[in-house]
């Protein structure tokens, strides 16, 4: 099985090979982008972005780190970019109580519930924090590729996550999903 | 283990990048931390598997597009190269004849001649082929006689006037040519049924015709076929009340076409004209569409059926007014458009996701045309304007 390096190389001609790359990291970047913006249908949109972004950029497209961390780089500028369009006129606090738009099964209510539940807690810490945890639990980079993209050093990001995860634990605790139900 | 045996916090950023690392490799277990917790949950959330495999679809539609795009730049790229070359070795054969351009005359490119007569001075005859030598002035290289056989022969009455058209340019004529002209020699064959008469050819006499400069492209007022294909769920309100008045096209030769459509369809055609009148009162009756997703490869197909286009070197152009497409053909209809030398020029209108944005801006780019967002009211005209200048700009 070729390698991301190896395929990306060959994608720009190999519709075959940008195929594959994108079933490898679908999942990473909607989830990653699922809890930035803590909306089903804008983590579509943004992740439907950041491939077409990355297929017309794909033929300059330079090895310098692991293609994940080059598409997340994408997905992460497609995010600013969705958030300083959109300026957020529901008040984060009552993120919870926003109704969804139409009956769901059980699981998804449930799945639906901790995921506003959880951004809405990822939003109330400092944006750094909730940044680099985001793209390491998420986006499954390691602290050195959080550290590349967001311009620090490695020990600087362990302690962003580290802190990240001490605050939203904190705020998990009392409200959980058992006691939601 | 708890936390707070760390004696620094940074010990415990350490330790809880291993537990993530643990967690996202599959060996890590329950932890004091819940991390490994938050990781699994992290894993559970997946996109849509419909909405996956539908965004795969389009990447490769879009894959396709790009690489077909970058194929037609590298052809024009080349064609565009290959002209450079032939044109610079003309020059130096040209410049070779005496190498020199007498001084203070602007080297014209070529001279066209045309409707040349000459009379013949031989009895009934039939014309089997015509001579034509180029004269040159001075400093001019030897032109090469050009040999134009007539398509059929000729019967030329005894004292008959033999009408030769002749549409030529004389490339080698890269100096002054206000004195170019040409010779006509005509070959004749005596009739067939007088097998004994004299077979000696007879010349005409030379006949010297004024070379017609080749008109410049400023001075031709292009034709141009604009084709509308409108979106009829969605507001184009300022090119229905201000059209007639709002678009000038002075001095070219331009006809209008509509096509409307939307999710069920296409609306009846109206086929090119030049009376505007005509056109507003066509644009102001054609009836607001219901559904979308408008059929936008239908509707294009339809453009490029139906509509009586005129062949080169009509400038030819489709304007869609367009809100979010169903996008069934919409690629292939693009490329017909390309090879028909169509361009689609694409105007977005309403509340269009990236997706759609992209692809209608994918169906401008396979055609050769750009795509532009919906301006506000007046802007609508401005912006159908400005695409058109663009492409006559490149004629």
């Amino acid at each position: 099985m070729p390698g991301d390096a190896t395929l990306a190389r060959r994608a720009s001609d190999d519709p075959a090979a940008f195929a594959e790359l994108y079933r490898r990291h679908v999942d990473h970047v909607y989830r990653y982008l699922l809890l930035r913006t803590g909306n089903v249908d804008d983590a579509q949109d943004l992740t439907t972005q950041t491939f077409i972004a990355a297929l017309e950029r794909i033929g300059s497209y330079e090895p310098r780190g692991t293609f994940r961390l080059w598409l997340l780089g994408i997905a992460r500028h497609k995010a600013a970019d969705f958030f300083r369009r959109n300026r957020r006129t529901v008040p984060l606090d009552s993120v919870e109580m926003v109704p969804h738009p139409g009956p769901l099964p059980d699981e998804m209510v449930s799945q639906s519930l901790q995921v506003e539940h959880v951004v809405s807690l990822l939003h109330r810490l400092a944006p750094d924090r909730a940044e680099a945890l985001t793209l390491r639990v998420m986006g499954e980079l390691s602290a050195a590729e959080i550290a590349a993209l967001m311009g620090k050093s490695e020990a600087a990001v362990k302690m962003l996550i580290h802190r990240a995860w001490r605050d939203l634990r904190r705020r998990l605790e009392p409200v959980t999903v058992e006691d939601e139900l | 283990m708890s936390e707070e045996n760390f004696n620094s916090e940074g010990r415990a950023a350490d330790h809880l990048d291993a537990l993530i690392n643990a967690a996202q490799s599959g060996t890590g277990a329950p932890d004091e931390t819940g991390i490994t917790g938050f990781v699994e949950w992290s894993r559970s959330l997946r996109p849509d598997a419909t909405y996956v495999d539908d965004l795969e679809q389009h990447l490769m539609a879009l894959h396709r597009v790009q690489r077909h795009a970058r194929r037609r730049v590298i052809r024009r790229a080349v064609a565009v190269a290959a002209v450079i070359v032939v044109l610079i070795a003309l020059l130096i054969l040209v410049r070779g004849g005496d190498g020199t351009t007498p001084a203070g005359v602007a080297p014209p490119t070529g001279v066209a001649m045309s409707g040349i007569t000459g009379t013949a001075q031989a009895p009934a005859a039939t014309v089997t082929r015509i001579i034509v030598t180029p004269q040159l002035p001075t400093h001019t290289p030897p032109g090469t006689p050009t040999l134009t056989d007539t398509p059929t022969p000729v019967a030329l009455a005894a004292t008959g006037t033999l009408a030769v058209e002749i549409d030529m340019t004389l490339v080698a004529a890269n100096y002054a040519t206000q004195n170019a002209s040409v010779q006509l020699t005509a070959v004749l064959m005596p009739p067939t049924a007088t097998p004994s008469s004299t077979a000696t050819p007879t010349a005409l006499p030379a006949v010297a015709s004024t070379p017609t400069p080749l008109p410049s492209a400023t001075h031709v007022p292009p034709a141009l076929d604009v084709a509308f294909v409108l979106d009829t769920t969605q507001d184009f309100e300022a090119l229905r009340t201000g059209f007639v008045d709002g678009l000038a096209l002075n001095g070219i030769d331009v006809r209008f076409g509509l096509v409307g459509y939307d999710a069920t369809g296409v609306a009846p055609i109206t086929d090119f004209t030049r009376d505007r009148t005509a056109f507003a009162a066509a644009l102001a009756d054609l009836p607001p569409g219901g559904e979308s997703p408008g059929a936008l490869g239908v509707a294009l197909n339809q453009a490029l059926d139906a509509l009586s286009w005129r062949g080169y070197p009509t400038v030819k152009v489709i304007i869609v007014i367009a809100g979010a497409p169903d996008r069934l053909g919409l690629s292939a209809a693009a490329r017909r458009a390309a090879d028909q030398g169509v361009t689609i020029h694409v105007i977005g209108v309403g509340d269009l996701s990236a997706a759609d944005t992209e692809i209608l801006r994918q169906i401008a780019v396979i055609s050769g045309g750009q795509y532009v967002p919906l301006g506000t009211g007046a802007a609508l005209l401005d912006q159908v304007a400005a695409l058109i200048a663009e492409s006559l700009a490149g004629f």
